[in-house]
């Protein structure tokens, strides 16, 4: 479960960083250690695997404020804050957005390892998730733009006909133009075709919205 | 050639005419002017200048009219008849009488066409008069037959024609916007003058008034210097005659010389005891000349020469309060007359005087030639207030013997009044030993009366109070009453509390010859003082318990740190230890992380117990840094959460001060705390809070500094008002709790505000003395 994966400990506080990595390398894990999450971002990309383990409270960016750049970024990263004192409705509200995990200080002794754990898991099904969404947004990217129009229609439920009056093209066209569209994503029926393409609307959202 | 041409030989004579001119000119300036520089008193220089004149002018008759009072009479002449001089002496309008008759306000006219040349009365449009306002003119009756009244600017008395002058030049004597008086030339043949030589006589007019006005002005040095001796004479008179009247007879008599004057009086002004104001005569002229006037002097002797104020112009004196002058007695119409044996009065001049702002009495003068002025009175000044304060001298102690008397009659009253007082009382000769106590005070430190006498109040002291006590007594000594606190042992040697009030006992001479003092018992009253300092103590302990629970999310934050950071290593090493091929080296290493956490931990724990302690009462010698650090930590998490970057400048070498730790803390975490919240909202980003400490000679500077929005003035103002506070939730207590510490530290706490670059903080502490020595060795202070 540990191989390939890295905890990736974000803290000022230098005491604090290291013993989280020495508690991650005792248990046969790799840990890298960061002082701040600016430090961290600057090491980031999309291929990176594992979890981060961050201080609510640092000078600079909090450890909320990284969960919620790495969730801007379409990181499948699951990210364990760690907290001082009782939860404020900021926390609430970053838990209720998922992937984070939110621990009190000071935390019984499993309490963090088994946190680190059960987000490992999580990060292999959400590596996964990501690998397929990736993959579909990537076949969604070989369609024409008539294609595209069509597969817009399609997952709205419309049937043929209703797409070639609203298009104003002849309903043999929509018919081979869905052909294609089948054949491009490699989907073997039209159910299939409509979930790949719901599975990839926060890459697509954000791919059109983001920089 | 033209026939009207001059011939060359005309034109070399007329040449040389001019030339010959000039050189005469030019040798009259050079001579007038070395006149004029000489040293020469006032007369020799009128006398040289007069002959001068009419040598080069050669007209028959010059002459020199000078200020003097308001009047410019001749000063010196040369060719005038005598009776010419004696009739047209003054230029004042006068009744037939010779009374001198005033305009409306009382103002001295000066008449005839001098008058007009010394007032500045010219139309330089007419002929006759040259733009500086000099007159000329080479025919008198052929003026008075081409020109009216209204073109001569004023009354002329004609005299200069009657006399047969045709020819008159008048030229001004002015220097500097002032006139001196004015130079006239007479000469009964007509057609004496050319415009060309009025030119130069101006000329040579303004270098003679300047000359005047140099003589004069050291002239009046000199009579300066005069009144000053016959001030120091009056005083010295006054020190050492024990009559007041002798010193002010002659204070009147350098006074009716100095102004000229025929009589005098110096008076005090009283208030009677119907409410009205009187004057009391000090020193008067003997002015009596015959049985009649003897009688009235005689008269006014009985009356103890007090008179009470009158519509006259002594009255005009006393009750407006302010200088009066009367050049033209007869017709004021503030004069009330004279009684019938009075001397005349022409003019006259009232002086009041003052002491302290209140008016204490007058002079008065009369019959000035040329009358009085403001100037005159101006130059008095120092003589009369010379005057007031030997007035005041003599009314004090004239009420101190009053005072004597009436203490020698109540003597046996206070006497009684001392042995049943409340209040102790306690004299002690100017050794210090008892010559009276009264029962109260006796029995207030538990002795009998008898026990007491003869004994030094110091045996009745503790030491620790001897400097104290011997400062006081060399104050009264010095004259000073003084008011204070001072603990006596009791018999029994407890202490007794009391509020002095003192005053030192002098003798006729001014002696010192012991001391006086009243107490009051207020043991009761420093019994509670105690406990209110108590309570101060109590208050900053709660104000600091009160400053912890609002810091507890941040205190929270460092206490978690290290047990977090010891579970992970604790469940690192068992992990390990578990481990089929357990790392030593890596479990010892963690162990070893473990133990400095710990220690951490317990660092934070023990400072915090620290803060939140009652209080540590005696103070030791500790590093400043290292109570900086100390508040810092405390308040990190804060100016964290609030994006401030803490920072702390400090010298490397310990700065040592003397206090007590826990309070200094305080006062740096409330000052902390302050810069770090005053942001508010404003400057979201590049918010810094700096430390600065530095050693300036022996002590330490701290200063606490934000860039934030600065104090504005009513803040400033009240800033260590108690219960003064601007945040919502604040107490108000934090700054004045500050003062209290850093003050009882021997330290001092300083705000100032800049509103671009934010408040700023600084308080003071001593340097440990032993710690001075150090540094001042280290800075080769020594040797």
């Amino acid at each position: 479960m540990l191989l390939n994966k890295t905890v990736f400990v974000v803290d000022d506080d230098e005491e604090l960083c290291q013993s989280v990595c020495a508690l991650v390398s005792s248990l046969g894990g790799a840990a890298r250690a960061f002082a701040s999450a600016e430090a961290f971002l600057e090491r980031y990309d999309e291929s990176l695997r594992g979890v981060v383990v961050v201080d609510l409270r640092m000078p600079g960016m909090s450890g909320l404020e990284l969960q919620a750049e790495l969730a801007r970024r379409n990181s499948h990263l699951p990210v364990i804050v760690l907290t001082a004192f009782a939860r404020t409705p900021t926390t609430v509200r970053a838990m209720k957005a998922g992937a984070v995990t939110i621990i009190d200080k000071p935390y019984r002794d499993d309490e963090l390892w088994d946190a680190i754990r059960t987000a490992l898991a999580h990060e292999e099904a959400a590596w996964n998730v990501q690998k397929r969404r990736q993959e579909i947004h990537r076949r969604l990217l070989t369609l024409s733009a008539e294609e595209r129009q069509v597969l817009d229609q399609i997952v709205e439920g419309k049937l043929n006909k209703v797409i070639a009056k609203e298009l104003g093209l002849a309903v043999r066209t929509v018919e081979k133009r869905r052909h294609d569209v089948l054949a491009k994503m490699g989907a073997g029926s039209i159910a299939e075709l409509v979930g790949m393409a719901l599975e990839a609307r926060p890459l697509e959202t954000s791919s059109r919205l983001g920089p | 050639m033209g026939g009207s041409e001059p011939t060359s030989r005309e034109l070399q004579e007329q040449n040389e005419e001019l030339r010959a001119q000039l050189a005469r000119e030019r040798e009259l300036t050079v001579r007038l002017l070395k006149l004029a520089n000489a040293s020469s008193d006032l007369h020799g220089l009128m006398r040289e200048a007069t002959a001068l004149l009419q040598g080069w002018t050669g007209c028959e008759a010059v002459g020199i009219r000078l200020r003097e009072g308001e009047d410019f009479p001749y000063f010196e002449t040369r060719g005038f008849p005598q009776d010419f001089v004696r009739l047209e002496n003054s230029l004042c309008v006068s009744s037939i009488d010779g009374q001198r008759i005033g305009d409306c306000q009382g103002n001295v006219v000066l008449e005839c066409m001098c008058g007009n040349v010394l007032c500045g009365r010219f139309d330089p449009s007419l002929p006759f008069f040259t733009p500086h306002g000099s007159f000329w003119t080479n025919s008198t009756a052929a003026l008075l037959a081409s020109t009216t009244e209204a073109d001569r600017q004023a009354r002329t008395r004609n005299r200069c024609n009657s006399e047969g002058y045709e020819s008159v030049a008048l030229v001004p004597l002015r220097s500097d916007g002032t006139t001196f008086g004015l130079l006239q030339l007479n000469d009964r043949r007509p057609g004496r003058f050319t415009r060309e030589q009025i030119d130069l006589l101006e000329g040579l007019a303004a270098g003679l008034a300047e000359a005047i006005g140099r003589r004069q002005s050291a002239q009046g040095f000199r009579l300066s210097l005069q009144l000053l001796a016959a001030i120091r004479d009056a005083q010295l008179q006054f020190i050492t005659e024990t009559s007041s009247r002798a010193a002010f007879g002659a204070l009147l008599e350098t006074l009716v010389t100095m102004t000229d004057s025929e009589y005098g009086f110096i008076a005090d002004v009283i208030c009677r005891e119907d409410g009205r104001l009187a004057t009391r005569n000090l020193a008067i002229s003997d002015i009596s000349w015959d049985a009649a006037s003897r009688q009235l002097f005689q008269q006014w002797a009985a009356s103890n020469w007090e008179f009470p104020t009158v519509r006259n112009l002594i009255g005009a004196t006393v009750t407006s309060g302010r200088l009066v002058i009367s050049n033209a007695v007869s017709h004021d119409p503030r004069s009330g007359g004279t009684p019938p044996a009075h001397p005349p009065l022409r003019s006259f001049m009232g002086i009041p005087m003052y002491s302290r702002g209140e008016l204490v009495g007058m002079a008065g003068v009369a019959n000035r030639p040329g009358g009085y002025t403001e100037d005159l009175a101006e130059f008095l000044t120092p003589f009369i207030v010379t005057c007031a304060g030997i007035i005041q001298t003599v009314r004090g102690q004239e009420k101190e013997k009053e005072a004597a008397r009436a203490l020698r009659q109540s003597e046996e009253k206070y006497r009684r009044i001392v042995e049943t007082a409340n209040e102790g009382i306690w004299a002690i000769d100017p050794g210090q030993r008892t010559t009276y106590v009264n029962r109260q005070m006796a029995s207030m430190l538990g002795y009998a009366p008898e026990e007491m006498l003869g004994r030094l109040m110091t045996d009745f002291m503790f030491s620790e109070d001897l400097a104290d006590h011997n400062a006081q007594i060399e104050k009264r000594r010095q004259g000073a009453d003084s008011q204070y606190e001072r603990r006596f042992r009791r018999k029994d040697g407890s202490e007794c509390w009391t509020h002095v009030s003192a005053t030192g006992i002098r003798g006729s001479d001014g002696d010192f010859l012991g001391s006086f003092a009243m107490y009051v018992n207020v043991n009761r009253l420093k019994a509670d003082e105690k406990r209110l300092s108590l309570m101060g103590q109590q208050l900053q302990h709660a104000v600091r318990l009160a400053t912890l629970g609002e810091l507890a999310a941040g205190i929270a934050h460092e206490v978690n740190q290290p047990l977090c950071a010891i579970v992970n290593y604790a469940k690192a090493c068992g992990n390990a230890s578990r481990h089929p091929t357990p790392d030593l080296a890596k479990i010892g290493e963690w162990s070893d992380s473990i133990a400095m956490a710990a220690a951490r931990g317990g660092d934070v724990v023990r400072r915090l117990c620290g803060f939140a302690r009652r209080t540590e009462l005696r103070p030791c010698k500790i590093a400043i840094q290292q109570l900086v650090r100390d508040a810092a930590l405390l308040v990190r998490f804060e100016a964290e959460a609030r994006a401030v970057t803490l920072r702390t400048e400090m010298p490397q070498d310990d700065l040592l001060v003397v206090a007590q730790p826990v309070q200094i803390h305080q006062v740096l975490v409330n000052l902390l705390r302050n810069a770090i919240e005053a942001f508010g909202h404003c400057r979201p980003t590049g918010r810094r809070v700096v430390v600065d400490v530095r050693r300036l000679v022996d002590r330490v500077w701290i200063s606490v500094e934000d860039n934030g929005p600065g104090l504005s003035e009513t803040v400033s103002e009240r800033l260590f008002e108690p219960f003064f506070t601007t945040k919502p939730e604040g107490l108000g207590l934090g700054l004045a709790i500050s003062r209290t510490i850093v003050e009882e530290h021997g330290g001092q706490v300083l705000a100032t505000s800049n509103h671009e670059n934010g408040a700023s903080f600084h308080f003071t502490l001593p340097i440990a003395k032993d710690a001075l020595q150090d540094a001042f060795e280290q800075d080769g202070f020594r040797r």
